[in-house]
């Protein structure tokens, strides 16, 4: 629903916080607008629980020159609200799922995030991002963070994770910021293809969208049934294992493939050197050296910072699914190794392969944009599952930048 | 980024030991959303101000690559008629801290060094 509202010089986002009953989704909502210092809006609740959503409008940060504007709206958790909550979720521009850690709440978070990839996959433009907030941290019970990579493996989902206790209102903001990250990224894909609405926003408050969510009842009480979001047990949400075709092998990271992509892009980068290093004595300097205090050029063993899911816009492809891994190799710990040619590469968490090679470095974020975009395209074009790799263009630490190639290992 | 519950400390360590302390926030560059904040005047709209800071930001790195110039930028010290606005980037480059103070009742040197103090350990 992203609107460029020129009018207010603002660009309009939606947040939808979604997640199973009970598991923080208002107390969330209500920390961040505590937070934000802006108040929330129920339209009605029963017994505490929210019968059509919570509202928070926030305006501030900029983007491109516009204020960003923040429809912040939680999602009913109930089954009897289900055509509700579809509702909410097709307007969303990112999704902040808010995740129940307890044993119990586990199993209920499986079956609504399965939910909401089913309603997410049938929406058209860029992929709608998605923020696993995992709430709850503070139970001494509470399952660990690498089994809830494991069910999103399991999902097949590319999910960012961020810790939180909403009661104590911890990790709310860090949330909310990164899911506003992931919108903007989808906002600048609909610029780019043209797609971004301009105008007044069709729903512009919370009695705009009450008016309208009550409106597209009457006539869509099916919707949640085809949509398998008017579940009653578990077992009717998850979706039958696919067995392998007879003699059929199990898929394979096209790790080899991928890296030789990405050498071939450095290749003919690098046969396009700079002046500058051409014009030094030796008869060859790659970006691999580096001028030392005496002004000689030396090879550059320097260890690069590893990327991270705060690169700038444009700087990771795919842009969602891409920042939406950098998340994890973030907030990872990562060992890089150097090879004796000088590509710098390490494992993250068992899951990911990260791969630069020696000469995929670059003086200016100008200088190796082209590379990036011709890898880019280079993966695009062999590859149609973009959730399992990107590309980052990213700040090494020592004042350039690398490309890096990032790689599922294995699939849960 | 360090959670905002830490980052709120960090804001009360550096509103410790200085005086005159306007508001302070923690910023996010790419998007100028403020990932902690406290002001002590409720008419200063640090939401506002922590939004067109980080263009400001974002320009003056626009001028330093424009200038070839290879190195880092610190901190940004903007003096005005009755208040000192400092502006420090954060390890890592991917926020900044925002911090305005009275102008009469804050010195200086004090301020900065609180503040690359405290902040040198955000990660």
């Amino acid at each position: 629903m992203a609107v460029l509202d020129s009018q207010n010089n603002a660009v309009v986002i939606r947040v939808v916080y979604d997640g199973a009953p009970m598991a923080g989704k208002t107390t969330s909502v209500c920390a961040l607008g505590k937070g934000l210092g802006a108040g929330v809006y129920s339209p009605a609740e029963l017994n505490g629980r929210t019968l059509y959503f919570d509202w928070l409008d926030y305006t501030g940060g900029l983007f491109e020159g516009h204020r960003i504007r923040c429809q912040i709206v939680s999602a009913p958790g109930q089954t009897s609200l289900a055509v509700r909550r579809r509702q909410l979720l097709e307007s969303a521009d990112v999704v902040v799922f808010v995740g129940d850690s307890t044993p119990r709440g586990f199993d209920a978070d499986r079956a609504y995030l399965g939910s909401l990839c089913s309603v997410l996959r049938q929406l058209s433009g860029p992929p709608i991002g998605i923020v696993l907030q995992a709430n709850k941290r503070d139970l001494p019970d509470a399952v660990s963070i690498s089994q809830m990579r494991s069910m999103l493996d399991g999902m097949d989902m590319k999910v960012g994770v961020v810790e939180s206790v909403a009661t104590e209102g911890s990790g709310i903001r860090e949330a909310f910021v990164f899911a506003v990250r992931l919108a903007l990224d989808r906002v600048r894909e609909l610029m780019r293809t043209g797609e971004l609405k301009t105008g007044k926003p069709d729903i512009d408050s919370a009695q705009d969208l009450l008016e309208e969510m009550r409106r597209r009842e009457d006539g869509a009480l099916n919707l949640a049934e085809e949509s398998v979001l008017s579940h009653s047990r578990l077992r009717d949400l998850r979706e039958p294992e696919a067995a392998p075709a007879p003699g059929a092998e199990a898929p394979v990271p096209q790790v080899t493939l991928a890296s030789a992509a990405l050498e071939q892009v450095v290749r003919e980068e690098t046969a396009t050197e700079t002046s500058v290093e051409n014009s030094t004595p030796q008869a060859v300097v790659s970006r691999a050296h580096r001028l030392n205090a005496a002004g000689q050029w030396i090879k550059d063993n320097r260890q690069p910072v590893a990327p991270n899911e705060r690169v700038p816009s444009g700087m990771v492809w795919p842009p969602i699914d891409g920042r939406t891994i950098l998340q994890e190799i973030g907030s990872s710990q990562v060992q890089l190794n150097s090879s004796v040619a000088g590509d710098w590469f390490g494992v993250v968490n068992d899951r990911w392969r990260i791969h630069t090679p020696a000469n995929a470095v670059f003086s200016s974020v100008d200088q190796g944009r082209p590379a990036l975009i011709q890898l880019a395209r280079a993966f695009a074009a062999n590859h149609s599952d973009t959730t399992e790799r990107c590309v980052v263009l990213a700040e090494d630490g020592h004042g350039r930048y690398r490309l890096w190639q990032i790689q599922r290992l294995a699939w849960g | 980024m360090a959670n905002e519950k830490t980052l709120m400390e960090v804001i009360n360590r550096i509103e410790n030991d200085v005086n005159g302390v306007i508001a302070t926030a923690v910023v996010d560059l790419e998007s100028g959303m403020t990932l902690a904040s406290k002001t002590n005047r409720s008419e200063f709209d640090l939401t506002v101000a922590s939004a067109y800071n980080s263009e400001l930001v974002k320009q003056k790195m626009k001028i330093m690559h424009a200038l070839n110039l290879k190195s880092n930028l610190e901190d940004m010290l903007l003096t005005l008629s009755d208040q000192l606005h400092l502006i420090k980037i954060l390890p890592g480059g991917a926020a900044f801290l925002y911090l305005a103070a009275d102008r009469s009742s804050t010195n200086l040197a004090i301020l900065r060094t609180a503040v690359n103090k405290h902040c040198a350990n955000i990660s």
